[in-house]
């Protein structure tokens, strides 16, 4: 039902290359120029530099842990820069949030500039502060944009294989595979509703957008469970007897990306350890 | 033959509801193309969900290759590996993250090893024209496509019967045209088939036999012109005839045509009309595609240089690549046929046991009083 009609306006919606339409990311790792990398080896790449970056007292490590990770999502695996902006929009507005709080509530050291007191309490920039806030948004684009290194070069089937390959419990996985496939199917189901009550005028004041809204929820939460029937139903219409198999990836030569990694994750210690002795 | 799939005295109730079926009895030979012809809510569902043992009738019986069903978990399991269900929506039916293993997942729940789940998976997309989509996830076909792969998953499971609930339903009609002679194809191989359908243009071009029910209940079960020419029963199921039996009723009241010759398709209706076909009658030449590549199948069509038609997913595929524009896509043995009534030749490329149904149509059209055409193996 309206299945060619999800499609279609996911269609256009990907043409128009914005963040927001479901399926940009999905279509990013699958064309990826990186996805012959085996995906374990992003994994650990993306989870080990994450980490590498976090235990760093200073910022010149995440720093370089950011600016190489973007250098390698735009120009290794070859992401349009438009699109890479507006998936860092995100991590800077919560990033900066962070930081500004950062900036003025903590203290210590020297202070660099003190703006007014309230009630005996000072607003103002110290060192201290200024070092921390600047590290903590260097941590959080560090980490940001290994995630989506990940992200970008790892259509999410391949990581389903190595779930399975790290012996995570069958029955988590066959959800996991379940929800990834159904998260479109639903998105395209609330872009229908959505369409069909903007169409007659929902969304219009507040106290509409409330109902709407509801309606939305509501009926999504039933579309859910019907469609959980369904594939219950078409799971034993094929004999169902606890197996699903996992998407298999062809992948190239893997020593040669895995003494890469290996390389860049070394040159991250050895910078981490540097840090520390200096 | 034998009936390959049996009901008995069907009665079936959702709790709580009038029955959704009422004494439904009726017998399917192997090898037969039936339509489940009704309105909406006639129990067409109901029915097909019988076939294979999802539902459980409240009494009478079901019988699948002369046996009766067995409601446990090792009978369901025999009889759903004998019927696949391919059901109206694809997306309930694909849950699997990506083609492969969604076509792979009868065959690795049937317990087979490894060896025969990767050639009967590669064998299912290649037959319903995917091969080369493996690795994609679902949410990035278009709906024929979707169509494709929920057959596909049946077709890796080896089943006898093959039924369809509403197989054309949201296609577009070229797509819907391509799905169902992909259905033709599996069943020159040899499955039976069923679909269930409200569309009788439809139902009356395909099968050999209709199952006319409204309101849970058989009204008959004949052959499609029997069916579509009865006004009561087209009445009683809320149904209208297809558009050539229509215009041949009333052909027939202005006494301009004999009566008692429904015809099958739009090369009878021309024949009813003509008479008979002075002169010139073109040939049907048939070539089967396994046996040439590119290059060798552009050598022919430039030889034969007159119409070409192609039948089937893997001719349809060659051509393509080959960069061979064809006049028929589909429909296309009555398409050549009336070539060949006009005097033209046509070229039908195709493979398999399609070659057989281009004879097979064409004898029939002689049988029932038509032209001979000369069909030409190459």
């Amino acid at each position: 039902m309206g299945g060619g009609f999800h499609l279609h306006l996911s269609k256009k919606k990907a043409e128009k290359q914005s963040i927001f339409s479901e399926d940009v990311l999905d279509d990013l790792a699958i064309s990826s120029p990186l996805r012959k990398v085996p995906a374990a080896q992003k994994l650990i790449l993306c989870i080990a530099a994450t980490v590498i970056a976090v235990l760093s007292p200073e910022i010149w490590l995440p720093a370089f842990v950011f600016v190489t990770m973007i250098f390698a999502s735009l120009y290794l695996a070859k992401v349009p820069l438009r699109i890479y902006l507006s998936l860092l929009t995100i991590p800077l507005a919560f990033g900066l949030t962070g930081a500004v709080v950062l900036l003025f509530v903590t203290g210590g050291g020297v202070t660099i500039c003190d703006f007014f007191t309230i009630a005996g309490f000072h607003i103002q920039i110290t060192d201290k502060s200024l070092h921390l806030a600047m590290l903590v948004l260097a941590r959080t684009f560090a980490g940001m944009c290994s995630l989506y290194f990940l992200t970008v070069t790892t259509p999410v089937t391949s990581l389903f294989k190595v779930l399975g390959d790290m012996h995570m419990p069958q029955e988590f996985i066959d959800l996991t595979m379940l929800i990834y496939r159904y998260i479109f199917v639903f998105i395209g189901e609330a872009i229908d509703i959505h369409n069909a009550q903007v169409m007659r005028g929902g969304y219009s004041t507040l106290k509409d957008w409330i109902s709407a809204f509801s309606m939305l929820t509501s009926m999504l939460f039933i579309r859910t469970w019907e469609k959980g029937e369904a594939i219950f139903l078409s799971m034993n219409s094929r004999c169902y007897d606890g197996i699903m198999l996992l998407p298999e990836e062809d992948t190239g030569k893997s020593a040669k990306y895995a003494a890469i990694i290996f390389a860049y994750l070394s040159l991250l210690v050895v910078i981490l350890a540097l840090e520390m002795i200096l | 033959m034998s009936d390959i799939l049996e009901f008995e005295n069907v009665t079936f109730a959702y709790a709580g509801r009038p029955p959704s079926l009422n004494d439904v009895s009726f017998k399917i030979e192997r090898g037969k193309k039936l339509a489940i012809v009704g309105p909406n809510g006639a129990g067409k569902t109901t029915l097909l969900l019988m076939c294979n043992g999802t539902l459980q009738p409240d009494s009478g019986e079901v019988r699948v290759n002369g046996e009766h069903i067995h409601y446990d978990k090792a009978g369901l399991r025999k009889v759903r590996s004998k019927v696949g269900l391919v059901f109206q929506n694809s997306d309930s039916q694909i849950f699997a993250p990506s083609v492969y293993t969604d076509v792979a997942f009868g065959p690795a729940n049937l317990h087979l090893d490894a060896a025969e789940i990767e050639s009967r998976v590669h064998d299912a997309i290649f037959a319903v024209g995917l091969s080369g989509y493996e690795k994609r996830p679902p949410h990035h076909l278009s709906g024929g496509e979707k169509k494709r792969v929920a057959i596909a998953g049946i077709l890796a499971m080896k089943p006898d019967i093959l039924v369809a609930d509403e197989p054309t339903a949201s296609l577009d009609p070229a797509t819907a045209a391509e799905i169902m002679d992909l259905l033709d194809e599996l069943h020159e191989d040899g499955t039976t088939i069923i679909l269930s359908t409200h569309d009788v243009e439809l139902a009356y071009s395909w099968a050999d036999e209709v199952l006319l029910l409204a309101g849970g209940k058989l009204l008959h079960h004949g052959t499609t012109e029997e069916v579509f020419t009865d006004d009561d029963l087209m009445l009683k199921a809320r149904l209208t005839a297809p558009a050539l039996l229509n215009l041949y009723t009333e052909l027939v009241k202005h006494e301009i045509l004999p009566d008692n010759r429904p015809p099958k398709g739009v090369p009878e209706m021309m024949q009813l009309i003509e008479g008979s076909f002075e002169g010139n009658i073109g040939t049907i030449y048939t070539a089967d595609t396994d046996k040439y590549d590119e290059e060798s199948l552009r050598a022919l069509v430039a030889e034969k240089n007159c119409n070409k038609g192609a039948m089937g997913t893997r001719s349809k595929k060659l051509c393509f690549t080959a960069g061979i524009s064809l006049d028929y896509t589909y429909g296309v043995i009555d398409k050549a046929m009336l070539a060949a009534l006009l005097g033209q030749d046509t070229l039908i490329l195709t493979c398999g046991g399609m070659l057989d149904r281009v004879a097979y149509r064409v004898k029939m059209f002689e049988e029932a009083g038509g032209t001979a055409i000369k069909v030409v193996r190459i």
